[in-house]
This record gives structure tokens, sequence and C-alpha cells, in this order.
């Protein structure tokens, strides 16, 4: 399902304070199917841009849309809700809001709450359980006797059961031990292709963004600063230098090696399997 | 005679309750010297962080002993052991007290019964060390994730302990403050001779330690250098220069076994 930005602005609200233009005239358009990394700073806009995908924030100006239905400052409930059923969102330490005392029962609240009956309630409860890889065994078990890797795959579950279209994660690693943060992310990458979903990832790790990721898009300050390939977009020295980007780790090796050497190589390696094998076939190994 | 260690932690077991059969540590022995750092890694639920609540004397061990310089921790020398002893967590809204940022940090001083202008003097010192003087009038929540862990960092310097505790310290931030904090970190324990353990998932940074120990289920299972770490636990994901030094074996490349450094591999490299 497509999602569309057309000169968006939107603004703050939090009681009496109004912060204006948290995010800034910001256009794109994420393809159907595509998988898309947000970085930017703390305070940047990632969050507010998220926000502004599933109605948590309406724009002041400007239009958002998700396949056919559109958001702008008049929206109403009937089309909000109805955004909410195609778009899943994952906030950071999604486990911290799972609250009943079976997981079972606790992956059901969404697609009940969407006015699914019991028997499609139960089907898909089951279907997404299997989906983030844990053993139907578990629905019975209280969420809070899980481990946090486990916990945070339930709140997963609890999404993909109202089976959106557009998927939305917020940090979905952060605080999982480096394998436990391997399997999420490989688990995200295989239902993003299983799901045929619309991925959008914010995330601080560039080794993510170069794994994971088909385009990257930039914000500072609420402006859209690019949209661009992940290749290109680490290709671009003058641009991640201008932006404090951090390297991934294959190509800040490879820059290492490069400046040790004097010399730049045609290729720019984003992962172990390029730099490795590219280090054998120029000969250095 | 030598000096005692700055922390010798000696066949120590704890329960959360003396009902439960699940130990979260069982006999745990280590010792830190003074001026090493100690990273220890596991992964979640591996009782990492209830060594450090035992360590600082917020939870008590079933059975064995904690010696911090020489002294054994109990209920009744806690008080005075921990003036030396500063904890950083993983979260620092959670520790956050003062309304400005100097006030936050003196805090802790207060405790102290110290008198006014050395209170002044540590607390800009600190503030100096970890570049948050220009910001001392702030309100600590207004600050950003990295400026905040910063404050919260500057709020145990100030009481200038002999060991520093880091459970997590440095999850939330992105990568470049990550770096820029270990850094000065480094640098702290070089001028000042602190003794720093941390907590950490994190494998490059307990590649910067001194010495590593392992937890899995509450148990040691290693103790030593990161490189002899990260050679015996291959199922641990290595330091990145590490991987990838594995990985151009696989493809049949000829190089040293050996665990390499990254300076070591890009040296090698490029002889």
């Amino acid at each position: 399902m497509q999602v569309n930005f057309r000169s968006v602005k939107a603004d703050y609200q939090l009681g009496p304070i109004r912060a204006r233009n948290i995010i800034d005239d910001v256009t794109f358009s994420l393809e159907s199917g595509s998988f898309t990394a947000v970085i930017g700073r703390t305070g940047a806009g990632k969050s507010s841009l998220l926000k502004l995908m599933n109605g948590l924030l309406l724009p002041a100006k400007g239009e958002v849309s998700i396949g056919e239905l559109e958001l702008s400052q008049q929206a109403n409930k009937k089309v909000i809700n109805q955004i909410r059923k195609r778009v899943g969102m994952v906030f950071q330490f999604p486990e911290h809001q799972l609250f009943a005392e079976t997981v079972g029962k606790d992956i059901a609240f969404g697609p009940r709450n969407f006015g699914l009956n019991e028997q499609e309630t139960k089907k898909a409860v089951q279907e997404s359980i299997r989906l983030v890889g844990l053993d139907p065994d578990i629905l019975e078990r209280s969420p809070f006797s899980l481990s946090g890797g486990q916990q945070r795959r339930v709140a997963i579950a609890g999404i993909l059961a109202t089976n959106p279209d557009v998927l939305i994660l917020d940090e979905p690693g952060a605080g999982l031990d480096p394998e436990g943060k391997q399997k999420i992310l490989t688990m995200i990458k295989t239902l993003h292709v299983q799901k045929r979903l619309t991925t959008v990832l914010v995330t601080h790790d560039m080794n993510d963004v170069a794994t994971y990721a088909d385009d990257v898009l930039l914000i500072d300050q609420g402006k859209l600063v690019c949209h661009q390939p992940v290749r290109t977009f680490f290709q671009d020295n003058h641009l991640t230098s201008a932006w404090h980007i951090d390297l991934p780790e294959p190509l800040r090796l490879q820059r290492k090696i490069e400046r040790a050497k004097n010399m730049t190589f045609k290729q720019t390696c984003l992962t172990l399997d390029e730099l490795s094998q590219m280090l054998i076939r120029e000969g250095l190994v | 005679m030598d000096n005692p260690p700055m922390l010798c932690v000696d066949q120590v077991t704890y329960r959360y309750h003396v009902t439960k059969s699940h130990y979260a540590l069982s006999d745990i022995s280590f010792t830190v010297n003074a001026g090493e750092w100690l990273a220890v890694i596991g992964n979640n639920g591996s009782g990492k962080s209830t060594l450090a609540r035992l360590i600082v004397g917020l939870a008590e061990p079933e059975s064995g002993s904690i010696l911090i310089n020489g002294k054994r921790l109990t209920e009744r020398t806690k008080w005075q052991l921990r003036q030396r002893i500063g904890i950083v967590l993983q979260n620092p809204d959670n520790q956050f007290i003062g309304t400005t940022v100097q006030d936050d940090v003196a805090f802790a001083l207060e405790n102290l019964n110290i008198d006014d202008h050395e209170m002044q003097e540590r607390v800009f010192r600190a503030l100096r060390l970890v570049h948050m003087y220009e910001l001392r009038e702030k309100d600590p929540s207004q600050l950003s994730g990295g400026q905040k862990q910063r404050v919260a960092i500057a709020g145990v310097l100030a009481l200038e302990p002999d060991l520093m505790i880091f459970d997590e310290a440095f999850v939330m931030l992105d990568p470049k403050s990550r770096r820029e904090l270990l850094a000065l970190l480094r640098e702290l324990q070089a001028k000042l001779g602190l003794t720093i353990i941390s907590i950490t998932h994190d494998r490059s940074e307990a590649a910067q330690a001194d010495q590593v120990i392992v937890l899995k289920d509450g148990v040691l299972i290693d103790h030593g250098p990161p490189a002899v770490i990260f050679e015996a636990h291959p199922d641990f994901t290595p330091p990145f220069a590490e991987q990838l030094k594995r990985k151009l074996i696989e493809l049949g490349g000829s190089m040293p076994d050996a665990y390499m450094s990254e300076k070591e591999l890009v040296d090698w490299l490029c002889r």
C-alpha cells in the first residue's frame, strides 16, 4: 500500500504549548512493498512523521494518504479508524504495553477491537504467533513470564493480528542483546517479504539501515533532507559527512583500509559478505 | 604490601526469593583491581543487573561476600562504602531530581556534608569533564538523551568515587554520542585512576575493557581479556573486525587464527 505525503506541515499541541512546524512542508512517496529506514537526530521529527502515518497526529496543512484513504486537517473519525486498520504501529519498547493475563488474550485485543468475530480473532491470533516465530503453547502463558525478546515478539504479534498493509516500527531492536536484536530484525524482514508489507523502520543504527532497508529517508528539524536508495545514500561522502551520518561497519572499515593504503575501491561495501568478497577479489588476502 | 583489589566478589549466590528454586546468581567469584575496566556481558536474563544491585548494596547475597577495597559490604558498612561507588543506570530520567543541571549534580554531594565552596568546585569540575558546563542552568528535562546521560555521569563523577558502574548506560544513545562518552571514560580512567565496571550488550564497548566476564543463566562461565573471550566464544557476535577476519578465513583466505583488533586487521591487510 502506497504512502504519500503532500506538502505536509504539522504542529504539536501539548496543553497550552504549541510547537509550530514540527514537520515542515514534507513531500515524499513510499512505494507499495518498499522497506524504508527513517533516520535523523533526536528531536528531528521522526516520531511525529510516524504519527502522521496513522492519524495520531493530523496535518495542519497538506495531505497524507495511505492507499486510497486520505488524512487532512478535516479528517473525520471514520477515515482515521480505517487508516488505523491498514497501518500497524510498533512503538519503542512495545512490551511495556502488554497487559492481559495471557499472551493469547493480549494478541486478541487488537483484532477484536477492529470488529472481528470470535472465530476470526482466534485464527488471527494463531497465525500471528506463528509469524513471529513463537510456539502456540505460549498463548496460555502470562506475557510477564516471558523473556524480553519473547515479550517484544508478542507485542509485534498483537499488531500483525490486525493484518495491516503498512507496518511502522520505532527502534524495534532497542535494549535487546545483539543476537536477540538480529533475530527480531530478520523476522521483520521476512514478514515484510512474505506479507508484501510496506515497512517503515526508525533506527539510529546504520548497520540496520544497510542490512534491511531499501531506501533511506533523512529528516532534520522537521524537513526532508533526502529520500533515496540505501546504496546511493551511503556512497555520497559529502552527504554523510555533512549530516554526521555514521557509516555501516563494513563501509567504515573499507574507508579505513582505503586511507591506510591511500587508494579507493570502486565498490561501496555495505555488508560483511560484500566486503570480504571484495578484499579477496582485490588480492588483499 | 599489595593494595587489596578494588572489588572482590567471592562465591556469591543470590535468589530473588527464598521459596524460588531459580538462582539469579550462583557461586560468582571474581576480582577487579584498582584502575581496571571490567566489562560484564551476557544475554538478557543472565544476571548482569542483579550483580550490579549486589555490588552497590541494593540487595544482599544469600551466601558469599563482596569486599570493596578490602572491606566487607554489609548492611552496616554499606552506607560508608557506597560513598566510594557511583552507578549510572540505563534510563537517566529515573535518576533526575534537581530543577537545573547543576542542582542535580550537586544533589548527591549535599548528603556528604562538605562546604559550599568545595561543593561548587566539584560540581563545576564534573560538568566541565563531560562538556556540560555551559548548559548548567538548564532544566534537565529539556536536554537530549545523550546530554542527560552526560549529566548523570557528572553526578556520579562529582562524588569522586573509586568505582563507577554503568548498567547498560549507553543503550539509548546514538552511536556517535556513545563513542564520545566511552572515549571520555577511557580518558578519566587513565587520568583519575578510576575503576570501571560496565554492564553491556555492546560488543565493541566490551572490546575496550581490560577484562571481560561472561554470565550465562546466573553462572560466571568465563573471565579474561577481550581477545581471549571473543576467541573462546564464537557464538557471541564479536566486534566487526573479528567477524570480517573469520569470514575471510571461511572464504579460503590464509589469515592468522588468533583474535585481531581492528588496528591489527587493517595493518595486516595493508602489510
